[in-house]
């Protein structure tokens, strides 16, 4: 399961990559991240946060689960 | 429902934050304002004027003027392309001081809006005659209710209720953890010390989501994804002291040995966090980008913290709740888990 994570994550990091053949990858997200404005950097902070929210989730049910199994035998 | 209450208050809470937050406009400012004469002033020349959330067109009794060393001169032409492009035409200057001139722009919708140091030239001559005039400023501003307008932060202002709470929660948290490990260092009783590490615990979540987007907020406005900032490099020993009291914890086999040395490893933690966090970023002569920290005002200084003050106290309290929220599932689990061990 892992692996496969990192793997989808090199992907799309190379496809990054190659999209970005006359700037650098950071240029281009600092670029974005100004747009409107710099709100996008609120919406990318906002989807963080949301992010990090439910890894929390899943891994208290991940417990609960563990716990339930437990139980049972 | 009635032991559910603040969590009902909570998701009032964050649902203010995320609407207030994200709605409230941005109070109208200038953001560039480029010169055709970039050498001298010695001939008329022209400034164009990009605004943010301005009314160049809607405005009425609109105007403008340079401001140098004390003396205003006032356009000779005011022409608005559409609500947030301006020209203006300035009759040739020579200027009194430092050739660095701001910039004022009024109308009766933005009311005055002043860009400091707007343009400068590389002029040597100094001491002239300057074309003086005093503005005839009419302006009755409407009372509209929005966000302070601050260079360089713009829009990323509003993050003062996603990121900073972040921080608040984590201190929260591990301030009752704090507590804890006191109780438990009283008497023993390894209640505490589970209410204690699941604490700390969900404290590491809302920490490493704080550095996370303070980093992602420094890349727009400070440049870096880190920068060498006091604050920065404290919070960094701090989550990184706690991660280790995780490993530590994990390290001990026999519980009650694990709880004892736990709570004063605990305890020193907190500690060193609050002088690193706390006091020493606070101390005049420390260099700091944080507001509020190394002689820099907190938002607290500024003329219109009103409009952001009771939002942020809500997010703070919405965010605390949401993690104690979190941290007392984690506790119940755990509860639950040794019950049936026993």
């Amino acid at each position: 399961m892992k692996s496969k994570i990192i793997l989808t994550c090199l992907v799309l990091c190379s496809f990054i990559e190659l999209q970005a053949a006359n700037t650098s990858v950071d240029e281009q997200l600092y670029q974005s991240l100004h747009g409107h404005g710099s709100m996008n950097v609120v919406v990318a902070v906002f989807a963080i946060i949301l992010i990090g929210l439910f890894i929390t989730l899943y891994r208290i049910e991940r417990k609960i689960t563990r716990l339930e199994k437990e139980i049972k035998n | 429902m009635k032991r559910n209450w603040w969590k009902i208050f909570c998701v009032c809470l964050l649902f203010l934050t995320l609407f207030a937050g994200l709605l409230v406009p941005l109070a109208p400012g200038l953001i560039t304002a480029e010169s055709s004469a970039k050498s001298t002033f010695s001939g008329p020349f022209t400034v164009k004027v990009f605004g943010y959330n301005t009314h160049f067109i809607d405005g009425k009794n609109a105007g403008a003027y340079l401001i140098n060393n004390g003396v205003n001169v006032c356009a000779t032409s005011f022409r608005a392309i559409d609500n947030t492009h301006l020209e203006l035409d300035f009759p040739p200057i020579t200027p009194l001081a430092e050739p660095v001139f701001s910039l004022s722009v009024y109308n009766d919708v933005d009311g005055k809006l002043i860009m400091p140091s707007a343009i400068s030239t590389t002029d040597t001559t100094r001491g002239g005659i300057v074309p003086t005039c005093r503005p005839d400023v009419k302006v009755e501003k409407q009372d509209h209710f929005a966000f302070p307008f601050r260079y360089i932060l713009y829009e990323s202002m509003r993050n003062l209720f996603f990121h900073v709470p972040m921080w608040f929660t984590m201190i929260a948290l591990l301030t009752w953890a704090f507590w804890n490990n006191l109780r438990f260092l009283k008497g023993f009783n390894l209640k505490y010390d589970q209410i204690a590490n699941e604490a700390v615990n969900t404290s590491l979540v809302f920490g490493i989501l704080g550095l996370i987007t303070g980093s992602l907020w420094a890349r727009v406005t400070w440049g870096a994804w880190w920068v060498d900032d006091v604050k920065l490099n404290g919070t960094a020993i701090t989550m990184l002291a706690y991660l280790a009291f995780t490993v530590l914890r994990n390290a001990i086999p026999d519980e009650q040995k694990r709880a004892r040395v736990s709570a004063v490893y605990s305890i020193f933690a907190f500690v060193m966090m609050i002088v690193l966090i706390g006091i020493l970023p606070r101390l005049q002569g420390t260099d700091s980008l944080h507001p509020g920290n190394g002689g820099n005002p907190a938002f607290s200084n500024y003329d219109l913290d009103s409009t952001l003050r009771p939002f942020f106290y809500a997010s703070v309290l919405g965010w605390i709740l949401i993690g104690f929220w979190i941290y007392t599932i984690r506790l119940r689990i755990l509860k639950i888990k040794t019950h049936y061990e026993k």
